[in-house]
């Protein structure tokens, strides 16, 4: 297990490092910031100064060193925007990002267990087939359309709901969110909700597909046998194993809506991390644009080691030092 | 297609009474009526987007068609033809002299249209008061300018008042309506000149019906409908391109990692799982940061985020089909490698590709519109649907929503149709669901 532990942890190192290394080279070789940074009206002695600054003169393994030092230290740039450093920037919209995230989260569980539990049950019912094809329909849209829907239905048309911004926030208990107020639940209803929906649609069906084979196999049939009322039979058999899929999808898909909120940010101008990076495409912000990147990437790496981790916890079956059974 | 007919006299040979695949999976596909209804759906798109400029009402991108007065008009308003204009001028002489004063009309040089005598106007001077006339503006019998429209004072001597209408805020101009200028009483200035002059512009005319715009105008007065089946021609066009140039690729890497195994498939598989770790969105997200907007860059972008699908496909079903004794035997035939590979192995594995690949363009068509909308996507020359709904997004609040919903509708359904049309074919083909 610590042996495990300990070479997964190596690996999620090798994973932020190459892609650290690919977008090194996307946006410091590919792109030269130079010609951004310096006027067009710069002769070429400035240029050059430009680029001696930069570092840009010395060879190409030695920027990507001098890069991978900074980083270590927590340096990426100075954002050209707000000319304040890039990582605190977006460490600062990281709060109203991960809110956002797990409201949504939390919406399409509480939605699609419950759904995906008795479509799986009772796959022959009206109503799980009408669950199923509302599933595609779910699928199919384009989650910022389904935004705009949102903003026209519930804001525009009904006007119930505020159509972008992130209302009130308070401090409570050293947590500074929109969650603490009314004002902050009515605004983040709508961008969740639009974060949510197509999350829930792939809990929804992976849970069916999950139950139904459950459902089959023995020690199910044997629990009934047995004389278990039918209840426990399906809280305590089949959910449980269902746990193991569940904990997939709410740790690959937490990195899913992570990125997908640039979207619903942008759209309900929610002051988040996703909305920081379109606002800094647009202007070229280069170092915003690598900070948020390696967050992103650290997030992702560490939510998967916690969701290989978590396997062993839940599911003794899985082995994870790799010599017996399967993963 | 020519290896899938190759397969198909392989199978024959073994046993007598196998149906060809294709009639196999076309007799399987219409058992859902659902799937078929999908399918018409589908084709029927796909002839909209391949004849886009010759069934579109109006070329939406052509500007001398569109008119930005048609701006924002609701969903079955019609496009009327243009009104006729006239523009004359009119000149009061002999104010300061004795006796009474002359009345001139002519025409000026931007006069319009239509020819002066479309348009009757009748100035008469006041009994005692050289500087209150009687202005009486009616259209002529032979009818360029009946019904008038609108009827415009411009440039009167600073002044004047009129006993209708108000003047313009900021210019001097007093917009009147036709029924005010059958008859109205103008009083020029005390202090003006000998010579009093101003212009009279109207417009009106029959307007003949030209079209119908089914679907609305956009913000700048294109036909929605037209809009509609460019951007569908252009966002299947991008998504079907990057999905065949992915497909490809990915399939070859995906073969070429199983057939030969070691250190090309770790390598390959390496670099598909770390790719397939992080969601599409956020890597063509990236790689369009990176590179900039644009048609190849958004193909590219697409080619790069599915690639991975393919190879892991492609490896996954080519292990199992490496191991089976067809191709061993095509092995000690001494057929080449490329050969093995390419008319042996490959055609076993195209079932679950197609699968693959149609859910795939689903999916491309809205990673496409979303980049588009999020402005990272198409430029604004090349308007698919995301970019259209991304448009119309600025007016949504303001009272327009068609602008934004409708080519979002014909997004959505698109989709809906790909991804029906590609489960089905998942059902038939997939032979792990098939039992």
């Amino acid at each position: 297990m610590t042996l495990y532990i300990f070479r997964r942890f190596l690996q999620s190192i090798g994973v932020i490092f190459i892609v650290t290394a690919l977008v090194f080279v996307g946006i410091y070789v590919i792109g030269n910031p130079v010609d951004i940074l310096v006027s067009t009206e710069a002769d070429q002695e400035q240029f050059d100064r430009m680029v001696k600054i930069l570092g840009l003169d010395k060879p190409l393994w030695e920027q990507f060193l001098v890069y991978l030092s900074k980083l270590a230290q927590g340096d990426l740039g100075r954002s050209f925007a707000f000319s304040e450093p890039a990582l605190k920037l977006v460490l600062q919209r990281m709060p109203a990002t991960i809110e956002l995230v797990t409201v949504a989260m939390l919406m399409a569980l509480i939605l699609g267990i419950p759904l995906g539990m008795y479509a799986g049950l009772h796959p022959e019912k009206a109503v799980s087939k009408t669950i199923m094809g509302a599933s595609i329909v779910g699928v199919s849209i384009p989650n910022f359309w389904q935004g705009i829907m949102l903003i026209f239905v519930l804001a525009v048309s009904l006007a119930w709901l505020p159509s972008g911004g992130r209302g009130e926030i308070k401090t409570v208990l050293g947590i500074t969110s929109s969650l603490w107020t009314a004002d902050g639940w009515s605004h983040i209803i709508t961008p969740a909700i639009n974060l949510a929906l197509a999350q829930c649609t792939l809990i929804i069906r992976l849970i069916r597909a999950n139950v139904r084979e459950i459902a089959l196999l023995d020690y199910v049939k044997f629990a009934r046998a047995k004389g278990l009322r039918r209840n426990r039979v399906v809280y305590v058999h089949i959910f449980k194993n269902t746990l193991v899929i569940l904990i997939t999808v709410v740790g690959l898909q937490f990195g899913s809506l992570i990125a997908y909120s640039v979207v619903t940010e942008t759209i309900f101008s929610w002051p988040g991390m996703g909305k920081l990076i379109i606002d800094s495409v647009y202007i070229l912000d280069r170092p915003v644009i690598l900070a948020y990147l390696v967050i992103v990437v650290f997030l992702f790496v560490t939510i998967n080691l916690i969701v290989d981790l978590l396997y062993s916890v839940i599911d003794p079956r899985i082995r994870l030092d790799g010599d017996q059974g399967s993963s | 297609m020519n290896a899938r007919k190759k397969s198909e006299v392989g199978s024959d040979t073994l046993t007598a009474e196998t149906i060809s695949p294709f009639r196999d999976v076309r007799q399987q596909y219409i058992k859902s009526p659902v799937a078929v209804a999908a399918l018409c759906v589908l084709l029927a798109i796909i002839i909209i987007a391949v004849t886009a400029p010759l069934i579109s009402p109006q070329d939406p991108y052509d500007l001398k068609v569109i008119d930005i007065k048609d701006g924002r008009l609701k969903p079955g308003s019609p496009k009327l033809s243009k009104l006729a204009t006239l523009s004359l001028k009119i000149s009061i002489s002999g104010l300061k002299k004795v006796g009474v004063p002359k009345a001139s009309v002519t025409p000026t040089n931007r006069s319009g249209d239509t020819s002066p005598d479309a348009v009757q106007i009748i100035l008469e001077p006041h009994a005692g008061n050289p500087y209150q006339w009687t202005v009486k503006v009616s259209p002529t019998a032979n009818g360029h300018l009946d019904p008038l429209q609108t009827v415009n004072l411009e440039r009167l001597p600073k002044g004047s008042k009129l006993s209708v209408g108000k003047k313009d805020k900021f210019r001097n101009v007093w917009r009147l309506s036709p029924k005010d200028t059958q008859e109205l009483i103008l009083t020029l200035p005390k202090t003006s000149t000998d010579v009093g002059q101003f212009r009279v512009v109207m417009s009106g005319g029959p307007q003949k019906k030209l079209m119908t715009y089914w679907l609305g105008t956009d913000d700048q007065g294109r036909d929605m409908l037209s809009g509609i089946f460019y951007g569908l021609r252009i966002s299947l066009s991008v998504a079907l391109s990057s999905v065949v140039i992915a497909l490809t690729i990915g399939t070859i890497l995906g073969l070429c990692a199983a057939y030969y195994g070691g250190r090309t498939d770790t390598l390959i598989m390496r670099f598909v799982d770390l790719q397939l770790s992080f969601p599409t969105i956020l890597i063509a997200l990236i790689l369009l940061a990176i590179l900039g907007k644009g048609v190849f860059n958004v193909i590219l972008a697409l080619v790069i985020v599915q690639w991975a699908l393919y190879a892991r496909t492609a490896r996954g079903v080519a292990l199992t089909e490496r191991r089976k004794e067809y191709v061993e035997s095509a092995q000690c035939l001494g057929l080449s490698t490329s050969r093995v590979i390419l008319a042996h192995i490959l055609p076993n594995c195209l079932p679950s590709l197609i699968v693959i690949a149609t859910l795939e363009v689903a999916g491309a068509i809205s990673l496409e519109a979303t980049l588009s909308f999020l402005g990272l996507g198409l430029p604004i020359t090349k308007p698919s649907l995301g970019l259209l709904i991304a448009n119309g997004f600025d007016y949504l609040l303001a009272g327009y929503p068609w602008i934004s919903i409708l080519p979002g509708v014909a997004l959505l359904i698109t989709v809906f149709a790909i991804n029906l049309v590609g489960d089905r074919l998942r059902d038939i083909l997939n032979p792990r669901l098939r039992r």
